[in-house]
C-alpha cells in the first residue's frame, strides 16, 4: 500500500515552493513588513494541515489566497500572527528592510481602503485576472473592476504620478 | 517610471528579499509538529477527563424516560478532538469505537447501532461496537478516503474526483459509476448515506466562489439533485434525518470576510433551506460538525470560534426547529461527530 503521508508531504511540498513567495507578496500589501512573512506561513500552515481537503480543490492557490487575506485582514488573527511573531523574532534582527520606494508602495497599498487593498494586492502580486480575483474576494467581477481601478486612481495619486496605464 | 513597472520592480524586490523558501518549508513542518503535539496533548487531556467522567456542564442531568419499546433511541455520542482522537461526548467509551480515524473517511453507526463504519490507514472497518471485533469491508481506492458505508453495512461509496463509486460488499454485484455534474475536477466530497440505503448525499459539483452543492445522488435511478450551495466549505459532513426526509448541514456564508457558518436543513428531495442556528464566525483553522440525533428530536453541533486560541469547541444541541440552543459538554472537538442508534425490543 502506498505511503499516503508522504505523497501527500510531497504534493504540499511543491506547493509551497510554488505558491509562497508570491504569498509573501501578497501580504507585504496587506499588512506590515516584520508580519507579512509570518501571515504567509501562517495560511500555508493551514493549507497543511487541511492538505487533503485543499489538495482536492481544482483551484488550491486561490484558496490559500483566500486564507491569507483572511489573516491578514482580520484584527484578532493578525493579533495572534504578531504574538507569535514577537517571540519568532525576540533575539533576532528585522526582517532586512526593502528600498525606500518599495516600501513606499506597500505602504500606499495598505492604506487603500481593504477590499480595494485586497484586489490590488492579488492583481500586483500574482497578477491574477480579474475572474479569480473576484473567485478569492467572493464577489463580483464588476466589482473588482471597481476596486482595481480605484486603487490604481488613489495609487497614481498617491506615488505622485498620473498613471496612463491599463485600469481595468 | 509608470505605476505598473513601479509595481513590477517591487514586486521582484520583495520576491528577492522574501524568506528562502526550503527555509520556511523546514520551519512550517518544526511549527506544524509543535503544535500538532500541543493538539494531540489537549486531545488526551479531553479524553482522560471523559474517561475519569469528569463531564462538565452536562444540559440536562434529569434520568432519560424509561425506553419505549420498539423505539430508536439516543445511545453514546462520539467527536473527534484535535489530534483526531475520537472522544466520548455522551455516554462512555465503547470497545469497537476506535481511538483515531481517517479524517475524510467514514464515521457512522449501523442502522442498529451495534457497528461503527470508520477507516484506518485507508481500510474500511465495521467494528463491533460490544466487543471491538473489527472487520475490514474495502481498501479505499485513492489516497484520501473520501467514504461512506450504508447503515447495514452492505455497500461503500467512494468519492473519486468527480465521482461516486458504490462497491457492494455483501454480494458479487458489479461497482457502479457515478458520474456527478459539474467539472471534472470539482471533487466528490463528505458523501453520506441516507437511511433508505439508497441516497447519498454529498457536497460537490463545483468549488467556485459559492462553493460546492450539497447534492442527493439516487443510486437507483443514478440522478443527482443540487439542494443548496455550502458556501466555502471545509468539507464538513451532512447528516441525514433518521426518517430521510431532511439533510442538516453547515453552510458557510459565502462572499463575506468573516463569513458567520450557519446550521442549516434542507428537505432531502428538494425544497427551501432553512437556517436553525447561525453558529458564528468560524472556521478559517478548523472544521463544524453535525450529527442528527437518532430518535430525530435534536441536532448536536460543534465548531471552533476564530476568538479561542485553541483548536475545536464545545458541543451544542438545538431542536431541528431552531429552538432550544444549549450547551452540551464543553471542550475541544472538532470536524467529526457520530450518534449511536440504541433500538429497543418490542413487547
Amino acid at each position: 500500500m502506498q505511503d499516503r503521508g508522504s505523497v501527500d508531504a510531497a504534493d504540499f511540498d511543491d506547493f509551497y515552493r510554488a505558491e509562497f513567495p508570491r504569498l509573501i507578496v501578497l501580504a507585504r500589501g496587506l499588512c506590515t513588513p516584520t508580519l507579512a512573512e509570518d501571515v504567509a506561513q501562517e495560511a500555508m500552515l493551514v493549507a497543511l494541515r487541511r492538505w487533503r481537503f485543499v489538495a482536492r480543490l481544482e483551484r488550491p492557490d486561490l484558496w490559500v489566497r483566500r486564507v491569507c487575506i483572511n489573516l491578514a485582514v482580520s484584527s484578532f488573527r493578525r493579533r495572534m500572527v504578531e504574538l507569535r511573531a514577537v517571540v519568532r523574532l525576540t533575539g533576532r534582527s528585522e526582517p532586512e528592510p526593502l528600498s525606500d520606494a518599495t516600501e513606499e508602495l506597500w505602504e500606499a497599498v495598505r492604506s487603500l481602503p481593504e477590499r480595494q487593498a485586497q484586489a490590488a494586492a492579488l492583481r500586483f502580486a500574482h497578477d491574477l485576472p480579474v475572474a479569480d480575483i473576484a473567485d478569492v474576494l467572493g464577489c463580483t467581477e464588476g466589482t473588482v473592476k471597481q476596486h482595481l481601478s480605484r486603487a490604481r486612481h488613489t495609487l497614481g495619486s498617491a506615488l505622485g504620478r498620473a498613471d496612463e496605464g491599463d485600469a481595468e | 517610471m509608470s505605476l505598473d513597472s513601479r509595481v513590477r520592480s517591487a514586486v521582484d524586490e520583495t520576491l528577492r528579499g522574501s524568506l528562502d523558501v526550503d527555509q520556511g518549508l523546514h520551519a512550517l513542518r518544526r511549527t506544524r509538529r509543535r503544535r500538532s503535539a500541543g493538539r494531540i496533548a489537549a486531545g488526551a487531556a479531553v479524553v482522560a477527563l471523559m474517561l475519569a467522567g469528569v463531564l462538565v456542564d452536562r444540559h440536562d442531568s434529569r434520568p432519560e424516560p424509561a425506553p419505549t419499546p420498539g423505539q430508536v433511541h439516543n445511545g453514546v455520542m462520539f467527536a473527534t478532538s484535535p489530534g483526531r482522537l475520537l472522544a466520548p461526548v455522551i455516554g462512555q467509551r465503547l470497545p469497537g469505537v476506535p481511538l483515531t480515524v481517517d479524517d475524510a473517511g467514514p464515521l457512522s453507526f449501523s442502522a442498529d447501532g451495534r457497528r461503527v463504519f470508520y477507516a484506518q490507514h485507508r481500510i474500511v472497518y465495521a467494528s463491533d461496537v460490544d466487543t471491538g471485533e473489527r472487520t475490514p469491508l474495502a481498501g479505499c481506492p485513492d489516497k484520501v478516503c473520501v467514504a461512506a458505508v450504508t447503515g447495514d453495512g452492505d455497500e461503500v461509496a467512494f468519492g473519486r474526483g468527480g465521482r461516486i463509486e458504490v462497491h457492494p460488499l455483501s454480494s458479487s454485484a458489479p461497482i457502479v459509476d457515478f458520474r456527478v455534474p459539474g467539472p471534472v475536477r470539482a471533487p466528490v466530497w463528505a458523501p453520506v448515506w441516507g437511511p433508505d440505503q439508497r441516497r447519498i448525499a454529498f457536497l460537490g459539483g463545483e468549488y467556485g466562489r459559492r462553493g460546492p452543492w450539497l447534492s442527493v445522488l439516487d443510486t437507483r435511478t443514478g440522478s443527482v439533485r443540487r439542494l443548496a450551495r455550502v458556501g466555502q466549505t471545509s468539507g464538513e459532513q451532512p447528516a441525514w434525518s433518521p426518517d430521510g426526509s431532511t439533510i442538516a448541514y453547515v453552510r458557510h456564508r459565502a462572499g463575506e470576510q468573516y463569513a458567520p457558518v450557519e446550521l442549516m436543513t434542507v428537505p432531502s428531495d428538494g425544497g427551501r433551506p432553512r437556517r436553525v442556528h447561525e453558529l458564528g464566525e468560524c472556521c478559517i483553522r478548523d472544521y463544524a460538525a453535525v450529527a442528527w440525533s437518532p430518535d430525530g428530536r435534536l441536532l448536536a453541533a460543534t465548531y471552533h470560534s476564530p476568538r479561542s486560541h485553541y483548536v475545536g469547541g464545545p458541543v451544542y444541541t438545538v431542536r431541528p426547529d431552531g429552538t432550544g440552543w444549549r450547551l452540551l459538554l464543553r471542550g475541544l472537538y472538532d470536524s467529526r461527530l457520530a450518534w449511536q442508534p440504541v433500538l429497543t425490543e418490542r413487547d
